[in-house]
């Protein structure tokens, strides 16, 4: 004959929640009830060989990282990172900017000049003619450099003539010394001998 | 809990960008997923489908996860969600029937396509088609409990929560269906004899 509490006690039986009060209660009465012992070992093997399950590889699919890039933007770089990157970008405008402003550093007078625009045509005669002025300068300074190292070689040269002829004269009064001397023994001396 | 933390720190990445973030947080979760695809749906095709759709549904809803929910349970309910959903375009998993009147998977999905499972050995394959059987014996509404009872491990409150229904059916749902799936004794003794 069919146990008339079998349902309410093996539904409570699998809860959860259930308390150990009432877990000793079912499993007191199961042992004494033989249509609830069936009915429970025949709800455990199902739920054993449920349990028996071998999980099955995931094929490789692209995890929607296509979507995820596209949506929300590639994987952020470090800040440190994106500042390096801007560097040669910057000097790149920066270059282009001055070619576009026709811009011109100088450097004069211990100072940087920075210019923008065309110069003209009277500033650039202008510099032209301070060009001129300075190269005609600097010829003329070379032309005196040039005539000061000729003065100067020909006071040497004289100053080195004189120097050999104050030492021909030495050699000079020399060999009439040394002929003297030869003459004075010649005449006092090869007697003794 | 440690994982559910670590969860939130993908989650929250994920939201700044961070593809490498999103790629960890499916690929901690993919196989679980696939794995509810397969016995809900019965083969590889739909299962796929169901992962991909759960995991859409994640990326379009991640700036809704507030962490007040565990991740594991927000993601189930997706998974849930899409099931139902795919459920109302294909009549899943219908089988009816003892393990061996040679229903829709008596010998089938496994076995028909084993170019799907390369790494599934026999054995594997034959304890998957038994509980796919099972499972084809209930419809998809006492499924879904079973699934998140016995695979997933949530609380009948958590099942409860998920499927807008009290304690209490959640409960009658999972016994219904444990009853459904029974083995009468003749199937149990070719189980053993197996």
């Amino acid at each position: 004959m069919p146990c008339s509490r079998t349902d309410h006690l093996l539904r409570e039986y699998f809860s959860d929640d259930l308390s150990p009060v009432m877990r000793a209660e079912i499993e007191e009465h199961v042992t004494a009830c033989a249509d609830c012992a069936a009915q429970l070992r025949e709800l455990t093997g199902a739920a054993r060989e449920l349990r028996r399950w071998e999980d099955i590889p995931t094929p490789r699919w692209d995890r929607h990282m296509a979507l995820f890039r596209r949506e929300r933007g590639a994987e952020k770089a470090p800040g440190w990172k994106l500042a390096w990157q801007w560097i040669p970008a910057t000097a790149c405008a920066l270059m282009l900017g001055l070619m576009l402003l026709n811009a011109s550093v100088v450097y004069q007078d211990g100072a940087l000049e920075i210019s923008f625009g065309s110069p003209g045509l009277a500033a650039v005669d202008q510099r032209l003619a301070e060009f001129n002025r300075l190269q005609a300068d600097e010829r003329e300074q070379f032309a005196d450099m040039l005539a000061r190292f000729e003065q100067l070689r020909m006071q040497d040269l004289e100053t080195m003539q004189a120097g050999y002829e104050l030492l021909a004269d030495r050699d000079y009064e020399t060999v009439r010394s040394l002929q003297q001397l030869v003459s004075l023994v010649g005449s006092t001396g090869v007697a003794g001998w | 809990m440690r994982v559910s933390s670590s969860d939130e720190k993908l989650v929250a990445g994920a939201l700044k960008g961070s593809a490498r973030a999103w790629r960890q947080l499916v690929q901690r979760y993919e196989s679980r997923v696939y794995n509810l695809g397969y016995r809900l749906t019965g083969n590889g095709e739909d299962a796929m489908d169901l992962m991909q759709e759960t995991f859409l549904g994640v990326h379009r809803n991640l700036h809704r996860f507030r962490g007040e929910a565990n991740f594991r349970t927000w993601l189930f309910r997706i998974a849930h969600n899409k099931a139902v959903d795919l459920n109302r375009r294909k009549k899943l998993l219908s089988l009816t029937g003892g393990l061996d009147d040679g229903g829709e998977f008596a010998g089938g999905e496994f076995s028909a396509r084993p170019e799907t499972e390369p790494d599934h050995g026999l054995a594997e394959r034959e304890r998957n088609r038994l509980a796919l059987q099972l499972l084809g014996r209930i419809p998809l509404e006492q499924r879904l409990v079973v699934e998140l009872k016995i695979y997933q491990s949530l609380t009948f409150e958590e099942i409860a929560h998920m499927q807008e229904i009290s304690v209490n059916t959640a409960k009658t749902r999972f016994y219904a269906a444990l009853k459904k799936m029974r083995l009468i004794p003749e199937e149990e003794n070719a189980l053993l004899e197996n």
